[in-house]
């Protein structure tokens, strides 16, 4: 029973699932949320009937109530209850679940012949180009659909917010943004270590493939995000608050890998020394999760949008389909740079010699 | 003119709106762009060195 079993594919998927966990999973379940505590001081902006007031600090009073002097009158407003959150403790029991799941998945990919030799075929470099080709178009067309109907739903028919008016539209490609920007850098890092441990070029490419596409879609979260800021909060930039600030720092850690990997000339002493420092920086991604949690933040901590959420059907429903719509444009420009660098990668071989003759 | 000033300067809550999807579509276009190009030349650059000998 045991000689069936696929160490090497047992500890790769473990990894890749264990490492979700890690992040996902104690993200996922608060166990109890409450939002500013009475007496802390924070940043928030609100839409008052005397106008968009933002960048001062404010003391709490009471929970979820804010209460501030605007031109000697004492001003008292809700709090949008998805502000930022202190102290949070997360469900155990849940994480421990989830573990459970993914280490049981992992097991069955040990055994599992059809993905065991999935994987090894993938480790070649023509099969993963010619396959890549093949579904290249479908996801292109699969994304272009997906985000026509995302953002003509999202700008067209999704209601205006109460707040924060029309602006909050920009939800749509802010939130999908942030949170890619976060998983590309796992994947990239999942990528590295694989091509670290086991020396495989496929995983060396993937990873130094998705540098690029990474910084451009922090790019994105940045520059949409002050957008966004200036118009509600009154402020394009904060110093202080840990989300920007920790954002911008995987944005350029996404430039420094890019600089590290067109520094050295070998390609495969670039993706050692590129993966070391992608596994190395590392640190920065539980950080941006938990800094809107640990620390007074601007920024407003996350909501839920699926199942029992804080948010309007109508406005949710675009936010969900533009999720899947960012991440088949990423599969989709990723695949794109994995073909191109294959090529380069194997260029002296006659298989892609054959490609170019026939191009 | 008058019409993409009022999109893109009126200050208006749809004015960070616009922006914020140009610039996107920008940023996205360049990134699918870019590497398609680049790969077209490697095979281009190949094809001319086989045709050289």
């Amino acid at each position: 029973m045991f000689s069936s079993f696929n160490f090497k594919y047992f500890i790769i998927s473990a990894a890749i699932l264990l490492l979700l966990a890690l992040v996902y999973a104690p993200h996922s379940q608060p166990l109890y949320g409450d939002p500013l505590k009475t007496g802390t001081q924070t940043k928030v902006g609100v839409q008052t009937e005397y106008g968009l007031i933002g960048t001062d600090k404010f003391r709490i009073y009471k929970s979820q109530k804010l209460e501030f002097k605007y031109k000697n009158m004492v001003v008292t407003e809700k709090i949008n209850t998805t502000a930022a959150t202190t102290g949070s403790l997360f469900l155990l029991t849940n994480w421990l679940y989830q573990l459970f799941f993914f280490l049981v998945t992992a097991i069955a990919i040990g055994y599992s012949k059809p993905i065991s030799n999935f994987i090894k075929k993938t480790g070649s470099l023509k099969y993963t180009y010619n396959l890549s080709g093949k579904f290249i178009p479908w996801i292109a067309i699969l994304a272009l659909l997906l985000a026509t109907i995302g953002i003509v739903d999202g700008l067209a028919f999704a209601p205006t917010d109460a707040q924060q008016k029309d602006s909050f539209r920009i939800i749509y490609i802010h939130v999908p943004a942030a949170m890619l920007c976060i998983q590309a850098y796992i994947v990239m890092s999942i990528a590295s270590a694989i091509a670290l441990i086991w020396r495989i070029k496929i995983a060396e490419i993937v990873a130094m493939s998705i540098a690029p596409l990474g910084a451009a879609i922090t790019a994105i979260a940045l520059i949409t995000g002050s957008l966004w800021g200036a118009r509600t909060w009154g402020t394009w930039w904060e110093w202080k608050d840990p989300r920007m600030v920790s954002v911008l720092i995987l944005f350029f850690i996404y430039l420094g890998i890019m600089g590290l990997n067109s520094a050295i000339e070998d390609k495969r002493t670039a993706a050692s020394a590129t993966g070391i420092f992608t596994l190395s920086a590392f640190v920065i991604i539980p950080f941006i999760y938990v800094s809107v949690k640990m620390f007074n933040s601007l920024h407003q901590g996350s909501t839920q949008v699926i199942g029992s959420s804080d948010m309007h059907p109508d406005m949710a429903r675009p936010l969900i389909v533009m999720f899947f719509a960012t991440m088949l444009y990423f599969t989709f420009a990723l695949l794109i740079r994995i073909r191109g660098e294959i090529l380069i990668r194997d260029r002296k071989t006659q298989w892609v010699k054959d490609i170019a003759l026939r191009s | 003119m008058n019409t993409l000033s009022e999109i893109f300067f009126s200050g208006s809550h749809w004015t960070y709106v616009w922006w914020a999807y140009a610039i996107t579509f920008i940023i996205v276009a360049a990134s699918i762009i870019i590497p398609t190009v680049r790969r077209k030349k490697t095979l281009a650059q190949i094809k001319r060195k086989i045709e050289k000998g």
